[in-house]
Order: C-alpha cells, then structure tokens, then sequence
C-alpha cells in the first residue's frame, strides 16, 4: 500500500482555523456581564415571589464572554425560576416584558430544551408558547441569527 | 379586494415545459415565460424618464432578484412599457406591453452563469446585467438588437447585484468576492474600467443602493453590516458638495458602517430615501432599521415578529415598503425624530369563504387524510412563496403612487396606494 495511506493524523487537523479569510466576529469589549445573582433568586423563590425572581434573573445576561461556566450558571439559575412558575402566571410574565426581554427569554428557552430533563420540557413549551404568542416568529429568527448567545 | 386594483401577472399554466429559450412566435406566450423551480424573475424598474411624462407610460417592474424594464421606443407615440427578466438561467429575456398581454421582443444570450442583477437605465436606455460567471454585459439597442459589451470586473467569485447610478455614468457591481466593482466608461480606450472597494468587507455584498448625488453607496453585506462607501470618480464627475454622510470621499472610503454589533442576520436589502438622508435596510434577524444621517448616527432597529424580509425601499420620505419571507408587503412609518414603527401589512387577506364541502367530498377526505377538513393549501396572501424584490412602479422614490412586487412564486403583483388606503383602515401614506 501507498505509504502517505498509514497514517490519518491528518484527518484531525481543522484547516478551517488556517484559512486566512475566515470571518472573525468583531470583538466586543463591552462588559461581561456575570449573570444574575443565584442565591437572591433561591430566595425570591422561595417566599413565592417568581415574578420580581423572573425579572432578575433575565438581568445581565452572560452575552459576551466566552466561559462557557458563566453561561451554564446563568442558564441553570434562569431554567430554576422557570419551573418554579405555575402555568397560569407564564402569560402576565411575558406580558410584562419588552420586546428584547421577549427575545432573551426565547434565547433561554430554546437553550433549556437543548438539555431536557424530566418536568423542564412540560413548562419550558408552556412559555415558548405564551412567549411566540408575544414575540412572533421574528424572535425566533433572531434567536437562531444572534451571534451572541446565552 | 386587490384584484381589481393590482394586476398579477401568473405564468401560463400551459406552459410546462422547460422554458427553453425557443424562438417561436412570441406571440403565442404572451405571459411570463414558463416557470422554473425556484423560479428567479430579476426585474427591476428604473424610475420613468423625467421628458414627455404624459406619453409615458409607468414601466413596469419585475423585481426577483434582477431585473429592469425600462420604455425604449423613441418616437414620440406612447411609448411602450418593456421589462427585462431572466427566467432562471443564463439569459435575459425582454417583454413588451401590448395592450393587456406581454410579448417577449428580445433575447440577450451572452452570459456562460446564471444571471443575477439586471438593471436598465431609462435615460441612456442601456442595460447592465452581470451574473454567476463573474462577468457583466452592457447592452445597448443597435438598429433594433440589443448589443453586448464585456465589462471586466476582475472578480474571482460570482457577481450577486448590479445597479445603475442616478446619472448612468457608472454602475456598481455587488459579488462574492467580498468586494464592490464599481465600472466606468473610458473614452479614450473606448473600455468600461472597473474599481474596485474592498475593505473592510468581510464577506459577499448582498445588495447596493446610490445615494441622488450619484457619489455614495450603501452596501449590504453577509458581514451582517451596512456600509456607505464613496464611489467618487474624478474622471467621470465634479467633486460633491458635503453631505449628512460626511464631506471628505476619496474613492472606497467609508462614511459610515452600521450593524453586527451582536445582532446578527445579512443585510439582505439597503434603500436611501429620495433625499439621500435616510437610508433603511432589513436583515435576515426579521430586523428593519432606518438611519437618519442628519440626526447622528444611531440607526432606529425594528425589531419585528415576522419572518426576515428580503427587500425594502423607501416610497416617501418617511415611509418605507419592505417584503419577504411572509410573502406580504408590509408599511412602515419613519417619524421626524428618526425612530421607526410599524404601521400596517398591504396584503390583508379577504374573509375566506367557508364553503360547504359535499357530504362525498367529506367522506372522500376521510378516507384519503383522515380529515374531514376542507385541505386548502394556499396562502391567503396573493404572492404564494417569498417576495425577493419591491420596487417602484408609478411615481419616484419621494412619491410612490404604485409599487410593484415579485417573488419566487414567479408572479408579479402592482399595488396601488389610492386602492390601498380605501380599503385598509385608517391607512395614510405620509
């Protein structure tokens, strides 16, 4: 046999990272937001005020930096305030937000069904639907184009 | 309720064979050629000539991805209402209005790649089309044939756009090659040269616009930005005056660059206003934005609850027409501070007639699709698939009477604004 055919190392090797015109999103030094406060928000929870919990946790989202730690945190903390809804309060919720609200909350949405566990996918379609009633099909476009993501 | 006002102009059904370019009698297909899945009809309509406005009918436009039309007939009779198309392939086809039908009067076959810009100057009466093979044609009607002319764009990748500027002494080519050629006529070696603007684009220009002083263009890119570039040509014109844009455009400098910034989405159209001071584009992030160049330069973002929208185009100075994937021309409004709202969709549906299936047809559906349900598949809009280009059919750019849309449905609709505003409450075009 041919001898370049005994070794595949070279299958491990992304060209891609060479290409000289790869596309380099800008960067932006904006501040890292660190996410929302998780034991503010247990509290919050836990003497059943969701809303003012739902509203802070949708605060400082983890949208520039690139620790991917941060952004577990922060999607961890946010899919907790979630499930601790009950289904009638979803909609006045969602009603309460503005339009970016809207679209960070379908961001979290979606990143919470990436991961289902066992009751998340139950409530989590419950505020996708009440969240789309609002938002429309443009926040879920602008959830699949951002380039920035939770 | 539009079908009285708007003509839509469907493809004939007859015609199911492949639309090859046959030279038979023209006048036997007096509708569109015949549709090809996706079926692309560039179309584009270069507003009227300023001279015998009477006699001038509007041209018609078929926007799709490229296309223009533009009266040609030089005697001083009405003047016949032309457009140029390209059916999805290598060739531009040209129809003529006769009365009620369309008759396709000439085929342009020079380009080895699929075409995709047209745009048909109505003043010089010449077209530019340009297309995959990375190459552009300007043709010209000599003793009744339209006569083609390469213009070397020095691309390596497929051009995607081409427009005319207001005064015709140049035009400007959008490719993938991540640069913008912008092509002037050299006398002296009697030779379209091109130029090219290359930084800081990063990726394939979408779309293009001229800005009325025939010097700026605003680009929109893959690169998720919108930039306004200086197309200044010592050899072709006078140096501007300063504008809202800034005073000081070398050729390829940037004057402004909006967009990225976290949201994403390809700037997939760009319009400036009749006066230059505005400039609007939409992106692929279902997102319309409208800078006011006198006012600073924060863009005012929609962000809308529709599919993205392919195309846009400023119809007065405060409204703007954008469609697309929705397949419905939709109304926005843009205020004296600069910010942008949404005022109204142009394509309300009729109350559908709930008729009454037969009790046959009831089990029939039962049986085939486990329904009883009356199946009906169409959309209740008039455009069946994406609207990829609006443009302006009677009117200017500051006064739109009528606007015409094409989509990938192979049909084109005209809308007029009078019927619009009768039959959509409290709809008023500022």
């Amino acid at each position: 046999m041919a001898k370049n055919t005994l070794s595949s190392r070279f299958r491990k090797l992304d060209i891609d990272e060479f290409d000289e015109n790869k596309f380099v999103d800008d960067h932006d030094e904006a501040v890292d937001n660190q996410g929302p406060d998780g034991t503010e928000i247990e509290n919050l929870i836990r003497i059943g005020d969701t809303m003012t919990a739902f509203h802070l946790a949708l605060r400082n989202p983890p949208l520039n930096t690139k620790n991917p730690a941060v952004k577990e945190r922060a999607l961890a903390i946010v899919l907790r305030v979630l499930t601790s809804f009950k289904s009638s309060d979803i909609e006045p919720a969602v009603k309460s937000l503005d339009r970016s609200g809207v679209d960070l909350l379908m961001k979290y949405i979606y990143r919470g069904f990436e991961k289902p566990s066992d009751n998340s996918s139950a409530i989590l379609l419950q505020w996708h639907e009440k969240a789309f009633a609002v938002g429309g099909l443009g926040s879920i476009v602008r959830v699949l184009t951002a380039r920035k993501t939770v | 309720m539009l079908s009285t006002d708007s003509s839509v102009i469907w493809p004939s059904s007859s015609s199911s064979s492949s639309s090859s370019s046959s030279s038979s009698s023209s006048a036997s297909s007096p509708l569109l050629p015949p549709p090809l899945p996706p079926l692309l009809l560039p179309l584009l309509l270069p507003p009227p000539p300023l001279p015998p406005p009477l006699l001038l009918p509007p041209p018609p436009l078929l926007p799709s991805s490229s296309s223009s039309s533009s009266s040609s007939s030089s005697s001083s009779s009405s003047l016949p209402v032309e457009i140029a198309i390209s059916p999805n392939n290598h060739e531009v086809h040209i129809y003529q209005k006769s009365g009620n039908q369309w008759v396709k009067s000439h085929e342009l076959k020079e380009h080895n790649g699929h075409i995709t810009g047209i745009d048909w100057a109505p003043k010089s009466d010449r077209i530019v089309t340009c297309g995959a093979d990375r190459n552009a044609y300007v043709w010209s009607l000599k003793d009744g044939v339209w006569k083609p002319t390469l213009v070397i764009l020095r691309i390596n990748r497929a051009a995607t756009f081409v427009k005319w500027s207001p005064l015709e002494n140049k035009f400007a080519v959008g490719s993938g090659a991540r640069l913008i050629s912008v092509c002037y006529f050299e006398s002296d070696n009697d030779w379209w040269v091109s130029k090219h603007i290359k930084k800081p684009i990063r990726s394939t220009v979408l779309s293009l616009d001229w800005h009325p002083n025939n010097v700026l263009l605003a680009a929109g890119s893959c690169d998720f930005k919108c930039r306004v570039f200086s197309a200044y040509i010592k050899e072709v014109e006078e140096k501007p005056g300063p504008t809202p844009w800034g005073s000081k455009m070398p050729f390829g400098a940037v004057l402004a660059e909006f967009g990225g910034a976290g949201g994403g989405g390809w700037v997939h159209s760009v319009s400036f206003s009749s006066s230059g001071n505005r400039l609007a584009w939409v992106s692929h992030d279902s997102t319309v934005t409208v800078v006011d160049g006198t006012k600073g330069s924060t863009p005012s973002q929609l962000k809308t609850e529709f599919l993205p929208l392919l195309s846009v185009l400023f119809i007065s100075e405060n409204s703007v027409v954008a469609a697309g994937h929705d397949c419905c021309p939709m109304l926005f409004r843009c205020d004296d501070g600069g910010s942008l709202t949404f005022v109204s969709k142009l394509d309300l549906p009729k109350a559908s007639i709930t008729r009454n299936i037969s009790a046959m047809e009831r089990f029939r559906n039962m049986d085939k699709r486990a329904t009883t349900e009356d199946r009906n598949t169409a959309l209740e809009t008039l455009h069946q698939n994406s609207i990829t280009q609006v443009s302006i059919y009677e009117g200017d750019q500051s006064d739109c009477r009528k606007f015409c849309t094409t989509g990938i449905d192979g049909a084109m609709t005209i809308w007029d604004f009078k019927s619009l505003e009768a039959s959509i409450q409290g709809l008023r075009i500022m």
